[in-house]
């Protein structure tokens, strides 16, 4: 899709205003139905698309000015938990109504650098706790494959919004699965990359030590693409890495002759659901018929992955939101919705004297465990495959009143958090009742290439 | 299984004040949630480190030039406070007279 429009814009058939303007009707036209957005930003895009125009019409090299604006004239949604200057910013929460930040996320400045047109802000659960969109206080975010189910979450309306084409890239997070899980309900492609691999400053934190600053893209190459704009080390967040940032494009036919797949059995347990499971398997014999070797592996410790999870973090999540006391900004705590507030509630009890050890310390060293999981694991395979999801969408309302079932719906995306491994979600096929099913491809840290370049291997095949 | 006072003491630390409603709905749902998570107690951890960061290679930084270029003015860190007064926040008094 953005090469595309990168090559409608080279050869002028089409204006970044035209292009935007088709996206802003799509999105204004569904969202009433769809909820994907929160707001649509309609005047600044078209002011920001016709400055970029004068841009273009005005080069004289418009090869170079395309190489140093890779999103020129896309169309990006962006999760309404970040920052953008002068444009209210919710995360989905009543406690943020009317909140405007007076910066942008770095993320945001090297989208706009990059020439993307930032088209509105995006529905979530609200601070992006949830895994169905249901906890969003702007109401939930329907699935354009059923309008009856939820999109997926946290990142609900960069799912939809994508699957419906009401824009081109959805900005995300994904702190235990939030990118990857709406991409897996909506048959999109879904980066959580490496920890510190993207900037999180000016982006409203969750929780510091698993927060992962993704996208949701239609295809394999579009996501390699924006990664290239996004990643790459920012002098205002401490976490972010310095090691070099790749052009993820060219890795993307590379053949996969030889390549080791590790398959963790602990991923397939009889809890997947089958049909999930079968196109799972589908992807295997895909994958070997390209000349990849399946192995079969184990990762002991995944059963204890969410439990940690649900330990570090709340109590994060409990640090990381005191800041909203209602005096600098926002609205007073008693506007905190109950997902808010359960987790604040968990987070401070397993941090408070007395209970620490017992809980936040234990949780960090299983921690510990998972994580020399994952490293035994690549000493023997290049990457690792599985479901995204062991359930398909659900329906809205099927879960919202038993927070521990919504949970456990994180259960095989977690992990890649804690280790802070990067995650890939690709489209994998779809039920019989015509529901998206996922692939979740897991890579070594920093090793995002190869994950663009097995993606890309399955979704040339499935074509 | 958490307790009422274990419950309003938590959400006193944590600057929640919760309605009856709210009381009798969380109560069940942290102690369920509190119950799974204490599976952890299966495993031994005896001698194991704890991880606070997953990517292990990363060492501390120190700025070394000035990153002043993105400070925010002070009208802009007011912009979206309830009420002011000569360049600072009003907020409500935390010693009594």
């Amino acid at each position: 899709m953005i090469n595309e429009i990168r090559s409608k814009i080279k050869s002028k058939k089409a204006s970044c205003v035209e292009v935007t303007k088709e996206y802003l009707e799509r999105a204004e036209k569904l969202n009433p139905k769809l909820n994907a957005y929160i707001s649509i930003t309609k005047d600044i895009a078209l002011k920001e698309a016709k400055r970029l125009d004068q841009e273009v019409d005005s080069s004289h090299d418009l090869d170079r000015l395309l190489q140093t604006k890779l999103l020129l004239g896309v169309p990006v949604g962006l999760k309404d938990i970040y920052s953008t200057e002068g444009i209210e910013t919710t995360a989905a929460s009543n406690i943020l109504k009317g909140y405007i930040p007076q910066y942008s996320a770095t993320v945001v400045r090297r989208l706009e650098d990059a020439g993307a047109i930032i088209i509105g802000k995006l529905n979530n659960d609200a601070f992006a706790h949830g895994a169905s969109g249901e906890n969003s206080d702007f109401g939930v975010t329907k699935n354009p494959f059923d309008e009856k189910r939820v999109a997926g979450g946290s990142s609900s309306g960069a799912g939809t919004s994508v699957a419906a084409e009401m824009s081109v890239i959805g900005m995300g997070t994904d702190t235990g699965g939030s990118v990857r899980n709406p991409a897996s309900f909506t048959n999109t492609v879904g980066l959580k990359p490496t920890y510190g691999r993207v900037s999180r400053y000016g982006i409203i934190a969750m929780a510091s030590s698993l927060d992962s600053i993704g996208h949701i893209t239609t295809s394999v190459e579009d996501s390699a693409v924006v990664l290239k704009v996004t990643a790459g080390y920012d002098p205002y967040d401490a976490t972010s890495s310095q090691s070099a940032v790749l052009d993820y494009e060219k890795s993307l036919t590379d053949s996969i002759s030889g390549l080791k797949i590790g398959i963790p059995e602990e991923f397939m347990s009889s809890a997947i659901d089958a049909e999930i499971a079968d196109a799972v398997n589908k992807s295997l014999k895909i994958y070997e018929k390209l000349g990849a070797e399946i192995v079969p592996i184990k990762l002991k410790h995944t059963e204890y992955a969410l439990a940690v999870y649900y330990i570090l973090m709340p109590s994060e999540v409990s640090s990381n939101l005191a800041r909203f006391d209602g005096i600098r900004f926002g609205k007073n705590r008693s506007e905190f919705g109950d997902e808010a507030k359960r987790r604040i509630m968990i987070g401070t009890y397993t941090l408070s004297s007395g209970y620490y050890d017992a809980y936040y310390l234990k949780a960090q060293k299983v921690r510990t465990l998972i994580i020399e999981d994952y490293k035994k694991a690549f000493e023997k395979v290049d990457v690792i495959v599985g479901p995204v999801s062991s359930v398909l969408p659900p329906l809205i309302g099927e879960n919202v009143n038993d927070p521990l079932k919504m949970y456990l719906m994180d259960i095989l995306t977690v992990p890649a958090n804690l280790a802070g491994l990067p995650a890939l979600a690709i489209p994998a096929g779809f039920s019989k009742s015509g529901l998206p099913i996922g692939l979740q491809i897991i890579g070594k840290h920093f090793d995002e290439a190869k994950l663009f370049n097995v993606g890309y291997a399955l979704e040339q095949e499935l074509k | 299984m958490l307790s009422r006072e274990e419950i309003l003491h938590i959400a006193q630390l944590a600057k929640l004040e919760l309605t009856e409603n709210e009381i009798n709905k969380y109560l069940p749902q942290l102690s369920e949630i509190l119950k799974y998570v204490e599976k952890l107690n299966e495993i031994s951890t005896d001698n194991i480190e704890p991880t606070s960061h997953a990517i292990q290679d990363l060492k501390n930084r120190y700025q070394d030039e000035k990153t002043s270029e993105r400070t925010l003015t002070n009208e802009q860190v007011l912009k979206n406070a309830k009420e002011t007064k000569d360049g600072y926040v009003v907020t409500k008094g935390v010693f009594e007279e």
